[in-house]
């Protein structure tokens, strides 16, 4: 009975500390800032309140571990069940070492940012609307006068004066059941001289414009993120892109815009970058999609946050 | 036993050597094993953590409960809880998931502890299989995902409730031996209980008292189930890092094949079911509505790390019939679903 105990003051014990790893692999994360590489805000707080169960497990199988160790023997017959660990030692060994692998993973290797190569794996979506596109193709065909009117007028002068009526506007996003609030958004964001793709609204934006582009073409913008680029890209062109993060980083997927300058290959993959140009369509790998023209192009530090989330109701 | 691990390894040695010969003989690509350097070690990193983070609240929630359950409820209440009539049982577990919101790590304990407590297996089953996906968070986050797409959020929920009712209906009506893992294996895990005992409630009265006795039980189970979770993880990770989404696409497309497609992928990423819908709408392009349905609803019901955890509970049997049943439910509902709906 004494021998067994000890075995199992011994499994306590370890596994307090693995638990208590845990619970401090987690606060450490949230400290240093880094849990925002791994998790999004939203489930923040339930990963901060498993870190405290996690303490107070740990500090339970610590308290047992002492007891055991202690050789309190009548703590091994609370009840019925045959706590005598069985199976080999190699096998204990193998479970614990795959609690430990990840605790070793999380402390000693630096953290990263997703960049190019998990991109490139999880593939760079270069439309953010083909959704709602086939959807919004009725609308609009069976509405083509008010268009036809308004059109040639508001291109010609796409910034300039910003006073569109509310008809141009309704007439220039139209609107149906299922895009209402990106043709909202439109409307908002048309107004402006340039369009700043916030972080707050990066997905929303383009998936804004995306849904309009022929009502943005020639419009400003200025967006920022990182340099990527698909095997088979042209020398002038790239992709400036960003995560978007729903729960964590397992469902992240990259958004982006392409964008086509000579001086593009100055811009190395990873590196961060704000542009500020005109929004054109081009027609890559068959699909017509949104093009940036810059006027400039700005290296930045990469911004503290580097993902996005999806803005639910904007 | 050192000696039993010295022959496994050499075994193994031996067998990767032999593919390796074979692969040089019929002069063919090396296996891919760049992941073991720089960046695709850093995706690893940031994938197996972050899954590993997402997942631990709700198996830790699921422990907790089952704990609870354990300590504070006695059987015939929750004998009493459950409707006498088959379907009235399937469907009352279909709908259980609106009050009781979480995925299946936290579903599986939960249902483990319940099924000792004598709750029918059919119903247990249903439970584990619609509550991920019929509850208000899933509906809201696929809700917003495919905000311009509401019939995919209605088709999801309504697709999952029709397989979660054959599927329960079948698991009455055929299965009658009993699935659950013995005790003597889960002895062999470690020095946790073999939960397959039911402990009654005063033999816990010594010592500290109930709370005591919660404590442990949530420890001891959080390290039964977490290592099936933490594999799991390992497992989708790995698979993230290593197979590029492009190369996935390029083997599925086509009608049948993409839903085979999907739900291969499904099960392969091991997402939370609260966070699938977003990966979902990003395959919108590529994929009919059909397919991803087949993801939304396949995914929670059945995966990578899902299928570890159950096997904790259930025999492999058991396991893989449910399995099969679950795959051909969730297809043939969804190639019909697809012909009604988005045809």
């Amino acid at each position: 009975m004494i021998s067994s105990n000890r075995a199992l003051g011994f499994h306590y014990l370890i596994r307090s500390v693995i638990v208590l790893s845990f619970s401090i692999l987690i606060t450490y994360l949230i400290k240093s800032g880094n849990i925002n590489l791994y998790i999004a805000p939203r489930m923040l707080i339930l990963v901060k309140l498993s870190a405290i169960g996690f303490y107070v497990i740990g500090m339970y199988q610590m308290y047992s571990a002492y007891r055991y160790l202690r050789n309190q023997s009548s703590m091994a017959v609370d009840c019925d069940c045959d706590h005598t660990p069985t199976g080999s030692v190699w096998k204990h060994i193998m479970i614990y070492s795959l609690f430990v692998f990840p605790l070793l993973l999380g402390f000693l290797l630096p953290n990263a940012t997703m960049g190019t190569a998990l991109a490139s794996k999880k593939g760079m979506n270069l439309s953010a609307s083909t959704t709602s596109r086939t959807v919004q193709a009725q609308p609009e065909a069976v509405i083509p006068e008010e268009l036809v009117i308004i059109e040639p007028s508001s291109s010609n002068q796409p910034t300039g004066e910003t006073t569109l009526t509310e008809e141009q506007l309704n007439a220039l996003f139209v609107t149906d059941e299922y895009n209402e609030d990106f043709a909202r958004l439109s409307k908002q964001i048309y107004q402006d001289d340039v369009i700043v793709v916030k972080d707050e609204l990066f997905m929303e934006i383009l998936t804004a414009i995306d849904l309009f582009l022929d009502s943005f073409t020639g419009k400003k913008v200025e967006i920022s993120g990182f340099v990527y680029r698909e095997p088979d890209m042209n020398q002038n062109q790239f992709v400036v892109g960003r995560f978007a993060m729903d729960c964590c980083s397992a469902d992240a997927l990259p958004y982006g815009v392409l964008v086509e300058d000579a001086s593009a290959a100055k811009y190395k993959n990873d590196s961060w970058i704000k542009v500020r140009g005109q929004i054109e369509t081009t027609v890559y790998e068959g699909n017509e999609i949104m093009v940036f023209k810059p006027e400039s192009i700005e290296s930045i530090t990469a911004p503290e946050s580097p993902y996005i989330y999806p803005n639910y109701d904007f | 036993m050192p000696s039993t691990v010295t022959r496994w390894s050499l075994n193994i040695i031996t067998l990767v050597c032999l593919i390796y010969v074979y692969l040089i003989v019929t002069n063919q690509n090396m296996p891919d094993l760049s992941l073991l350097v720089g960046t695709n070690i850093q995706s690893f990193k940031i994938m197996f953590i972050s899954i590993i983070l997402e997942a631990f609240p709700f198996i830790l929630i699921g422990v907790l409960i089952s704990a609870l359950l354990q300590t504070f409820v006695p059987e015939h209440v929750i004998q009493r809880l459950v409707p006498r009539n088959p379907i009235l049982g399937v469907l009352y577990a279909c709908v259980i998931g609106i009050i009781f919101p979480i995925c299946e790590c936290g579903m599986i304990p939960v249902m483990r502890r319940l099924i000792h407590k004598g709750m029918p297996l059919y119903i247990a089953v249903v439970f584990i299989v619609a509550g991920p996906i019929l509850n208000p968070i899933v509906f809201a986050s696929t809700f917003m995902a495919f905000r311009s797409r509401p019939e995919i959020t209605y088709s999801r929920m309504g697709l999952a409730f029709i397989c979660a009712l054959i599927i329960g209906l079948i698991v009455y009506r055929f299965v009658r031996s009993n699935p659950l893992r013995h005790s003597h294996h889960e002895h062999s895990h470690g020095p946790t209980h073999g939960h397959t005992h039911e402990h009654s409630q005063e033999e816990h009265h010594h010592h500290g008292g109930k709370w005591n006795t919660v404590l442990k039980h949530s420890s001891d189970e959080f390290f039964e189930m977490g290592k099936y979770l933490v594999f799991g993880a390992f497992l989708a990770a790995l698979v993230q890092t290593m197979l590029s989404r492009e190369w996935l696409v390029s083997v599925g497309t086509g009608d049948l094949s993409s839903h085979f497609f999907m739900m291969a992928f499904a099960y392969i990423i091991s997402l939370c079911s609260t966070s699938d819908a977003f990966v979902a709408s990003s395959f919108i392009s590529t994929f009919s509505a059909g397919s991803l349905l087949s993801f939304l609803v396949f995914g929670p019901m059945l995966d990578f790390k899902g299928t570890l955890m159950l096997l904790a509970i259930f025999k492999t049997r058991f396991v893989l019939i449910l399995s099969l049943l679950i795959f051909t439910t969730v297809l043939a509902a969804s190639l019909i679903l697809e012909r009604i709906l988005f045809l």
